[in-house]
């Protein structure tokens, strides 16, 4: 009865802060492209501007998006620096300089591969579950990373992240969805 | 002998006026002088453009303000980071943290983005705002954020940004590299001021102590200055205290009377109070450097009144000082006016340092006079010379000098002269591998060249905009060559005027621009009317242009780079700008003379060119200065065999000297040179007393006894300056010693027995 008990607790308990714990089946798949599409809206523009390209994560941590199209640009994430080639130039930004993209780079990773306390310590996060469906909010605690991202939601199925959607201060948002049968 | 009371008293009058007179003059030395470390003060008018510049820049230039802090290793996650930055962005030691300027955090400085249409070109037609569009759709996938988009709507074509580039260092980061946070500060003060550098380096060590947990490894110029100065501080005390003591112990066992020790230390400081005094008040600002080596020329001072003591035992208080005094006074006044032709030297600092060492050794003689003999009675025992030895035969030959002269000269002649040392870089002791990781960590970030810079000279300030302007094709050029790695015109910032008016003339009409920017959106996602902020500002800058220049920039994070990159001298306008990895600079400079204008400045030559005008200046000084001793000595001396030897065995000493050290060291520094002045005055000084016609054999082993406790007492002191790490006082140390064991030696053995 007790043992009964304990676990109706537990049950109540997850269902009902749909904590940041959801998040821990998430297991990405090292160095394997996938497709994505985004989506970016911000009040330059009449509708959402829609990019196309691939992803990959390396197992060195980096993390590349090479956009195909409507332009050609390829953006690489890592632990020291942000390149970005563009019409056969390429420039590198040592992130030291850049403390909001360092800590939203250590956040991507992060949800990447399930790292749910990380998550927790830079968002307060509630999050549901349908079967092997997913999805969570995280909403950051403070600064420098609330002066890029007012809010987050993320949603996938199993270990594969498939949909983050990112709401920014002044309106803009954007959102990246991955290719399902290809997922991360 | 007990002294009458009324000789005591009037002792005690004039003890308590000197003493008096001591403090009010330290007094108002210490409230009114004003200590400057101005370099450029002490240094001879600079001639040619580029020791101009030298000179103007000296620890001012755009890369020796820099201050590489390197925190100690963890400090990437420290959570105070933030505050630490803040803390040294808001320090008034500093202008800011460089990193901050070049990164995406920075924001654009106002003065560039106001006037951001004058100072870069833009194709504004419908096809080149079609391919800016598709570029800042570009910018959108990469940052999708307010500041991105305000850039956008003002600045379509980005010509802010393409300026912030154009200034960019062109030297690629390395990518992985240190694996330690490295911060760039620039420090507000000059690299040479020792004092506020050592500020800006405690306050950094004491925040990253406080913050992060570590010290940081600081490198660059200004912390140089601000190590070397304090080891040069501390050394100097160091030694003075123990060559005082020396001194102190060789005059007691002398004379065996603490208070002629005393006493005979008097005049020395009188002398260098009067000099000290006479500097304040001609001068608003006294050198450093004056002082430092003003005292060093005055160590001759300490001689005179050990002659006087050497002779009391024989002459008594008063006739002593009439034995001393006829060859006391011809020497002092001989070593005066070779002081005095310093000031001849042409700069502040060298005038400073005649004034100062002239007066300071009239001041000197006169105490040893005038205060002395007064203060003598206060004896209250006998002295008695120690180690007095036999009386020589006061014979002079001149078999011994000529050798010496002959042997040293064949010896300079032999090495092709006396080399000189120009490098004043080889006298600042810093550490090899620190210069090493100084040189990595500035190709890692791409700091300016700070030895070459471009410098451009037309008699107009617009004509020599124009001319810089017209070198962007040959440095273009000489990049792709690999003589450089790039370079950053001042003309990015201030464009000459025909540049901005003809960019001016070039802007559409607000209409037709508008006409044309809605047809380049087309088919882009963009809303047509988000470039409203844009054609605002052409059309400001259409109607009524604030041109740029120098003005446009005061108050702004660029201000120094303009204020340095324009200047006028002698009626000559003249522009410098920054060239980054110089490889090649003879090849540049021959590509520079094709095109008709511009010259690659090679500071470090500069340096030498100005340290060799200096010296070849003053030794023309200490020719006239010798020349004049020489004429005051045949006047006064009355026998030309005396004058001969005194003469002959003076410029022996000196010549051995120099050829010791060109064999021990390998060259003589500047610094040597001031030493040789002392040697010098010290030789004389023990030539014209070695020389004399004596009354008696005690009167003349009297006079050998003073030469020899004066002879002592400076090679000790000088002794224990040669050991010193620090170059420039071990050069003087070794000179001055080497020049006074010569002497010594000369004036010994250039006596018959």
């Amino acid at each position: 009865m007790r043992r009964l008990i304990a676990l109706l607790i537990l049950i109540a308990d997850s269902a009902a802060a749909g904590d940041a714990a959801i998040l821990t089946q998430v297991n990405t798949r090292r160095d394997v492209p996938v497709d994505f599409v985004e989506l970016r809206m911000n009040r330059l523009l009449r509708e959402p501007l829609e990019l196309t390209g691939v992803l990959v994560y390396a197992s060195d941590g980096a993390l590349t998006k090479e956009i195909t199209s409507p332009i050609r640009e390829s953006l690489t994430l890592s632990d020291t620096y942000l390149e970005v080639s563009r019409d056969g130039r390429s420039r590198k930004l040592r992130l030291n300089r850049m403390p909001d993209v360092t800590e939203l780079y250590a956040v991507l990773r992060a949800l990447l591969d399930g790292d749910a306390d990380a998550i927790e310590a830079s968002f307060a996060v509630t999050s549901q579950q349908t079967g092997e469906s997913w999805s969570a909010t995280l909403v950051p605690h403070g600064m420098p990373l609330a002066g890029i991202v007012t809010e987050m939601s993320v949603s996938g199925r199993g270990s594969r992240l498939l949909r983050i959607h990112i709401e920014q201060p002044g309106g803009s948002w954007q959102t990246l969805t991955i290719t399902e049968s290809q997922a991360l | 002998m007990k002294p009458a009371a009324a000789e005591l008293r009037r002792a005690g009058y004039v003890g308590g006026a000197v003493a008096a007179g001591m403090v009010l003059a330290a007094w108002y030395i210490l409230s009114q002088a004003r200590l400057t470390v101005d370099l450029s003060y002490f240094l001879p008018p600079p001639e040619s453009i580029a020791e101009q510049i030298l000179v103007e820049r000296l620890g001012q230039g755009p890369g020796s303000k820099l201050m590489f802090i390197v925190l100690p290793a963890g400090a990437d996650a420290s959570p105070a980071l933030p505050a630490l930055r803040d803390a040294l962005r808001s320090s008034e030691h500093f202008t800011g943290l460089m990193n901050d300027f070049a990164s995406g955090e920075a924001q654009i400085p106002d003065a560039l983005w106001r006037s951001r249409l004058l100072l870069a070109d833009a194709d504004l037609t419908v096809d080149g705002l079609r391919a800016a569009i598709r570029s800042r759709l570009a910018d959108i996938a990469l940052l999708n954020d307010s500041r991105m988009l305000d850039l956008i709507a003002g600045d379509p074509a980005m010509t802010a940004m393409t300026v912030l580039e154009a200034m960019e260092s062109p030297v690629e980061l390395a990518a992985g590299g240190s694996d330690r946070l490295v911060w760039v500060a620039e420090t507000r003060a000059p690299a040479f001021d020792g004092n506020a550098q050592r500020a800006a380096v405690d306050f950094v060590t004491e925040a990253v102590m406080e913050q992060a947990g570590g010290t940081p490894e600081l490198f660059g110029a200004g912390v140089y200055t601000a190590e070397l100065q304090a080891a040069v501080q501390s050394d100097a005390q160091k030694r003075s205290l123990l060559a005082t003591v020396a001194i102190v112990v060789v005059l007691l066992f002398a004379y065996r009377n603490w208070r002629a020790v005393i006493l005979s230390l008097t005049p020395v400081v009188i002398g260098g109070l009067a000099g000290a005094v006479f500097l304040v008040a001609l001068y608003t600002q006294v050198h450093g450097i004056t002082l430092a080596f003003g005292f060093t020329l005055l160590g001759v001072a300490i001689d005179y009144p050990l002659h006087y003591m050497s002779h009391l035992p024989r002459d008594g208080k008063r006739q002593a000082l009439n034995t001393v005094w006829p060859t006391l006074r011809l020497g002092a006044l001989t070593t005066a006016c070779a002081y005095f032709a310093l000031a001849l030297g042409g700069s502040d600092g060298l005038a400073q340092l005649g004034l100062f060492s002239g007066v300071a050794v009239l001041a000197a003689l006169a105490a040893t006079r005038w205060v002395v003999p007064e203060l003598a009675v206060l004896l209250d025992a006998d002295v008695r010379p120690a180690a007095v030895g036999r009386r020589i035969s006061g014979r002079l030959h001149n078999v011994v000098w000529a050798g010496v002269l002959i042997v040293a000269v064949a010896v300079l002649a032999a090495r092709g002269g006396p080399a000189w040392q120009s490098d004043l870089s080889a006298l600042v002791p810093v550490e090899k591998s620190r210069l090493v990781r100084d040189a990595e960590l500035r190709a890692q970030w791409g700091a300016p060249d700070i030895r070459y810079l471009l410098a451009v000279t037309a008699p107009g300030r617009e004509q020599v905009l124009q001319a810089t302007e017209r070198l962007d094709p040959v440095l273009a050029e000489a990049k792709a060559e690999g003589f450089i790695e790039g370079s950053t015109l001042v003309t990015v910032l201030l464009p000459s005027r025909a540049r901005q008016t003809d960019r001016v003339a070039r802007y559409p009409a607000p209409a037709d621009l508008q006409a044309r920017l809605a047809r380049a959106v087309e088919g882009a996602p963009l809303r047509a009317d988000i470039f409203a902020p844009f054609l605002q500002s052409v059309a400001e800058v259409t109607a009524n242009p604030d041109y740029v220049d120098v003005d446009t920039w005061r108050d702004s994070p660029l201000e120094d780079l303009v204020a340095t990159g324009l200047s006028e001298r002698n009626g000559k306008w003249i522009t410098e700008s920054v060239l980054y990895g110089v490889s090649q600079p003879d090849e540049l400079q021959r590509m520079l003379d094709a095109a008709g204008n511009g010259a690659v400045v090679d500071l470090r030559a500069a340096s030498e060119s100005l340290v060799t005008e200096y010296r070849e200046r003053m030794l023309l000084v200490l020719a006239v200065g010798a020349l004049a001793a020489a004429v005051l000595l045949g006047w006064r001396l009355g026998s030309p065999g005396r004058l001969l030897w005194v003469v002959g065995s003076v410029t022996a000493a000196i010549v051995l000297t120099i050829a010791v050290k060109m064999i021990v060291g390998g060259s003589l520094s500047l610094f040597g040179l001031i030493a040789c002045i002392l040697v010098a005055g010290l030789s004389l000084d023990y030539g014209l007393f070695s020389s004399r016609d004596e009354a008696d054999d005690y009167a003349a082993a009297l006079t050998r006894h003073a030469v020899s406790v004066c002879a002592a007492s400076t090679f000790i002191a000088f002794v224990l300056l040669a050991f010193s790490p620090i170059p420039v006082l071990a050069e003087i140390g070794s000179t001055v010693a080497l020049g006074v064991a010569a002497a010594w030696l000369l004036m010994r053995f250039g006596k018959a027995a």
